[in-house]
């Protein structure tokens, strides 16, 4: 990978890395503290709360990190920093 | 392109796939068995001792007298299989029992536990693993000498990280200790005997090749365990064979007995405080909460301290050496996250069924006619029910059930004869094992390499005889050395599991995402920030009393653990400021590690070590 492409390449992993894991860091946190607020509320048999946090949140956690796995293949293939020997 | 996938063996998914259908064929088998007349225990020597046994001869077979084999596996573990590795490896046995007590006990309050395990594996994906690839090292110790270049910094990273990882592997042995002899029927030595010879096969013969192989069919052990039982009881429940989706529906009914409880409510922390200890204990708290959960803050807590341990876990994060790229390792742990998805959606199914078998959901069995269950359960000293107001039955707050009872106790409670409970009992032992021997090869690297004077010539034993045989008996060493703890102590497994999480997260995960995430950092600033938050996180667990009590402050464990990771993050960056700016070669090897394609450094390491030795 040539020298120049190293920062930019650098800026754009950055973005994405911690990006995901902030959104999914907020999502379980927000999950955890605050969804028993919608406990009250029911949606295919579960308390809404519950089920936002036992299955949707969990989905979605897992879904970001296959997507997560082809976006940085994709900036890696961009800046040229996927050869392997 | 052509070199970005190593030769992997097109037939592995068949081989297991043929496993598994061995696997299931055998459960079909026993079930006939059963209904022919086989006595229970039988069932459960045949089931457990099939799982063993099988993955024995896959480690045999998997016997390598090559250093990458040895040591990585030849870099040649394809994604998925190494993602059910990483799941297998994570939770172990100890884990995966402890997180359904949690959850059982504590409902959603314990939840924080089962996110922050997939939280650290999402840390460890995204921010963590596609790095220690490119560096290559066999051991975490190794990637912060690659990173820092120098012997002394690995030297004492190893120091630390060893207290820990004996955590977790005495855990699996508490275990092994407490539960193998309930359900075998043999003495807690015996049991503890057949398991570390066990492991011992598993490990010796190839290594991380070796284990790597036995780890996947045992995984696969682990799902049908806690799969199969969980299916035929939502059929039973609910016409639906998903119990994960249909749980939900329970919860209602659950709530009626909830509101039956008298005054004997105890507090989350009270309960977890318990659950820390393996006591058995009444069911205190509502599924869904109430005033006497977590607050927000100790729910957080909770969730932040236990990702940092699970990205920080050295057993886990040296898994991104035994694939073939730095792509495979993000993916393995894509992989390894979905099977963690699939146990935290399977593990409330869990406690909520048993929940609900538990008690009759008018909240109330009379203790005139109680079903056979109880006294299944009681025999084998996994509940304890005392009709306490003399009202002749039992309540919710009358039956004190043991968190490890938990997994083993709902095939029982539900009637589902002794095949499926062995299957649950097989699954357990089958976690303990993959976890108890994925340990002992991280410690048999850690003393062999990291610790060891002869690293240099090691380095230069392509061939490895020397240095298999040197690992090999330092492998024999650290499970002689757990054997006689284990043999000597009475400790608790989860107990354990949660303190050498707090350790890798005060330690060792603030300065590894720093040695990859900041230029700035340097060897002294990491060295500091990993004494001082292993020093605090050491303190915490002691002033606690391992989560026994309030700690200092009043913190709970926790709390302090929090404390101690953002210590060694403020003395890591505090450190590398202090002193000297990190060199232009530090900063070269750095863009090394953040650049994916190119060979890995150990590799390079060895490459150029290699002629010296043919030459000479």
């Amino acid at each position: 990978m040539d020298h120049e492409r190293i920062l930019p390449y650098w800026v754009a992993t950055k973005r994405l890395g911690f990006s995901l894991v902030i959104i999914c860091f907020i999502m379980i946190v927000a999950g955890l503290g605050y969804s028993h607020l919608l406990d009250d509320y029911k949606f295919l048999g579960f308390p809404l709360g519950l089920l936002i946090l036992g299955q949707f949140v969990v989905v979605l956690c897992v879904g970001a990190m296959f997507w997560f796995t082809g976006a940085q293949d994709r900036i890696d293939a961009r800046f040229g920093a996927n050869e392997d020997i | 392109m052509l070199a970005r996938y190593r030769m992997i063996n097109p037939l592995l998914g068949v081989y297991y796939g043929i496993f598994a259908a061995a696997y299931i064929g055998l459960v079909v088998l026993l079930l006939i068995f059963e209904h022919m007349g086989f006595e229970n225990r039988h069932v459960i020597y045949a089931m457990t001792g099939a799982a063993f046994a099988l993955s024995a001869v896959i480690a045999l077979a998997a016997f390598t007298h090559t250093n990458e084999d040895f040591f990585v596996s030849g870099r040649r573990v394809p994604a998925g299989l190494n993602g059910l590795i990483i799941f297998v490896v994570t939770v172990g046995g100890a884990g995966l029992s402890g997180l359904l007590g949690a959850v059982f006990f504590l409902g959603v309050d314990g939840f924080g536990l089962m996110f922050g395990v997939l939280g650290g594996m999402i840390i460890s994906g995204v921010l963590l693993v596609a790095f220690t690839r490119k560096a290559g090292s066999y051991t975490v110790p190794s990637f912060f000498e690659i990173r820092y270049r120098n012997r002394m910094v690995g030297f004492i990273s190893a120091l630390m990280l060893m207290v820990p990882i004996f955590f977790f592997a005495l855990a699996e042995l508490s275990l092994v200790k407490v539960v193998g002899p309930l359900v075998l029927g043999v003495s807690p030595h015996a049991s503890l005997l057949i398991f570390m010879l066990t492991a011992l096969l598993l490990t010796l013969p190839g290594g991380v090749r070796s284990t790597n192989w036995s780890q996947c069919a045992l995984a696969i052990v682990v799902l049908l365990g806690l799969i199969i039982p969980l299916v035929i009881i939502a059929l039973k429940y609910t016409n639906l064979p998903f119990a994960q989706m249909t749980y939900g529906s329970l919860i209602e009914d659950i709530g009626k007995f909830e509101s039956l409880k008298n005054e004997q409510v105890a507090s989350a922390s009270d309960v977890w405080s318990g659950i820390l200890r393996g006591d058995a204990q009444f069911l205190h708290l509502s599924f869904l909460g109430g005033e006497q959960g977590f607050g927000v803050f100790e729910k957080i807590a909770f969730f932040v301290v236990v990702a940092g341990g699970v990205a920080g876990m050295p057993s886990l994060l040296m898994r991104s050496s035994v694939v073939s790229n730095v792509f495979q390792a993000r993916k393995s742990f894509a992989w390894g996250a979905a099977l963690i998805g699939l146990v935290i959606l399977t593990l409330p199914a869990y406690a909520i069924f048993l929940r609900y078998m538990l008690f009759d959901p008018q909240g109330k069995l009379l203790m005139a006619s109680l079903p056979g269950w109880v006294g299944d359960l009681q025999s084998i000293g996994l509940i304890n029910p005392q009709d306490i107001n003399g009202d002749g039955q039992l309540g919710s707050h009358e039956i004190k059930l043991s968190r490890d009872g938990v997994f083993l106790g709902l095939p029982l409670v539900a009637g589902l004869g002794s095949t499926l409970q062995s299957l649950c009992f097989a699954a357990l032992m089958a976690a303990a094992l993959a976890g108890f021997s994925g340990r002992i090869m991280t410690l048999g690297q850690l003393f062999a390499r990291d610790l060891s004077l002869h690293k240099a010539d090691m380095e230069a034993d392509i061939v490895g005889l020397k240095t298999l045989m040197w690992v090999r008996g330092m492998i024999l060493l650290v499970t002689f050395v757990l054997g006689v703890v284990i043999f000597q102590m009475d400790l608790d497994g989860f107990g354990l599991f949660v303190a050498g999480l707090i350790l890798c997260a005060g330690s060792l995960f603030p300065v590894l995402l720093l040695s990859i995430w900041w230029r700035g950092m340097t060897r002294f600033g990491m060295v500091a920030g990993m004494l001082v938050g292993f020093v605090l996180a050491a303190g915490a667990l002691f002033m606690t009393n391992f989560g026994g009590h309030a700690g200092p402050f009043g913190m709970s464990l926790f709390e302090a653990g929090l404390l101690s990771m953002l210590a060694a993050f403020v003395f890591g960056v505090v450190g590398s400021l202090a002193g000297a700016k990190p060199s232009a070669v530090d900063l070269e090897v750095l863009n090394e590690i953040r650049t994916p394609g190119g060979e890995a450094l150990y590799d390079r390491i060895l490459r150029l070590a290699m002629p010296r030795r043919s030459i000479g």
